[in-house]
């Protein structure tokens, strides 16, 4: 795809015109390729003295009330770390839906609903997934060199770690999974775990991933890393290979 | 004079440090965004949307988006208020591709369509004399200049467009990207 072309399809999709695939295309670009971003920003910006020339409407009292209730039911995201916002960021069908739900674990306490939610995505997609075929598998190999988890992941840019054996997480602890997209870049976030066992993880905010990409992970605290990149030691990591 | 400017310059409050408090959890911040800014996202909702409901509803999904993304806004890759907007566009435009397309076909005035034609050129009027939009958009030929806009800010697909403006969909699809090329090179 040429410039031109990325450029067209950036103010078209500013604009609402793209439909089928052409919508789909700008979606993931949007989500993953920062070239893409920034032309889309250029276009918003351009078209944004548009939106000085609405009306203003006085909404009603009862507009307020209803977003005040919406955010209610949940907790303020700040405390969530970045694993959440990997996962929840452009996703508004489905894992929106979960979470919306999920006002039902607050009283749960956060580490809890944090559980709860990458324990009923799983289940969610569980049926899905046993007949997807993954695109790349990556053995990750523990401090004794002996494998510690399965990391698959799938066309629709979800990732399902399967830990092996006996891996225990420390108490009070996650573990949180890190990736390379760039090798020589920094480790991204992919989500925090909380249990040992099998789970899903999004990773459609990130470049496709390639084979011979790096993945790792850490045990952080609970809420994951306060700092977006790895603070405690890394247990163990691996390259993924094309899933044949 | 110069204290009308000066008043009308300084922002209210500053919508990037809005965005960090919500992201702390801060509702007061939220409401104070809200009392800023969700009179004219009603106002650009409806001009999509058409409807006081489908609007309000556009409106309130995006506030509770920017509740919840406040802490995934980055000032480094764009200004606080084109990232509302964007949220807010999205959120109209989901509405109205997907959800209630029927619906609204349904509820169109035949009236409706002449005033919207019009709106195209006294919107052009609307635009400040200052912006580069008006005067790159002055550019364009006429039935160009209202295809791009009835896309904008009615939020018409290509088809409508073409039905709207008695032209072949290929002609509109050639018309709207032409014409972006043109704007691109004019605003640049």
């Amino acid at each position: 795809m040429t410039r031109d072309d990325q450029d067209r399809l950036a103010a078209e999709h500013v604009l609402g015109l793209l439909e089928g695939d052409e919508r789909g295309l700008a979606e993931r670009l949007l989500a993953s390729d920062t070239a893409f971003q920034a032309l889309v920003q250029q276009w918003r910006t351009r078209f944004a003295e548009w939106d000085n020339t609405a009306a203003d409407l006085i909404p009603g009292d009862a507009l307020w009330q209803r977003i005040e209730t919406g955010i209610e039911a949940r907790p303020a995201r700040a405390s969530l770390g970045p694993a959440a916002q990997a996962r929840r960021a452009p996703s508004p069908g489905l894992l929106r839906g979960l979470w919306d739900n999920l006002t039902f674990w607050r009283g749960f306490g956060l580490a809890g609903a944090m559980a709860a939610l990458l324990l009923a995505a799983g289940m969610g997609y569980f049926a899905e997934k046993a007949t997807r075929q993954p695109m790349l598998v990556a053995v990750l190999m523990n401090e004794t060199n002996q494998p510690g988890a399965v990391l698959r992941t799938f066309a629709d840019g979800r990732v399902e770690l399967t830990p092996l054996g006996d891996m225990q997480i420390p108490h009070n602890h996650s573990i949180q999974v890190w990736t390379f997209p760039d090798p020589a870049g920094v480790p991204v976030s992919v989500g925090v775990v909380h249990t040992a066992k099998t789970v899903l993880l999004d990773l459609r905010n990130l470049p496709r991933p390639h084979s011979n990409q790096m993945f790792a992970i850490s045990v952080e605290p609970l809420t994951g890393s306060p700092t977006g990149q790895p603070t405690g030691p890394v247990v163990m990591k691996g390259t993924a290979s094309t899933a044949l | 004079m110069k204290a009308v400017l000066g008043e009308m310059a300084s922002p209210a409050f500053d919508l990037n440090h809005a965005l960090g408090q919500c992201a702390q959890g801060d509702r007061v911040a939220l409401r104070a965004i809200y009392d800023g800014e969700a009179p004219r996202m009603l106002g650009v909702a409806m001009r999509l949307l058409r409807r006081r409901a489908l609007a309000e509803e556009a409106v309130h999904d995006t506030f509770l988006q920017i509740w919840r993304k406040a802490d995934s806004f980055d000032p480094a890759r764009g200004d606080a208020r084109s990232w509302l907007y964007a949220i807010l566009r999205n959120r109209a435009l989901n509405i109205l591709r997907g959800e209630t397309r029927t619906d609204l076909v349904e509820d169109f005035e035949p009236m409706g369509l002449v005033s919207d034609e019009e709106n195209a050129e006294t919107l052009m009027l609307r635009l400040s004399d200052t912006g580069s939009l008006k005067r790159c958009l002055e550019r364009l030929e006429p039935a160009r200049r209202q295809a791009i806009t009835l896309a904008y800010i009615h939020g018409l697909s290509h088809g409508e467009l073409a039905g709207r403006l008695g032209v072949p969909l290929g002609t509109i699809k050639s018309w709207i990207r032409r014409s972006l090329i043109s704007l691109r090179e004019c605003m640049a």
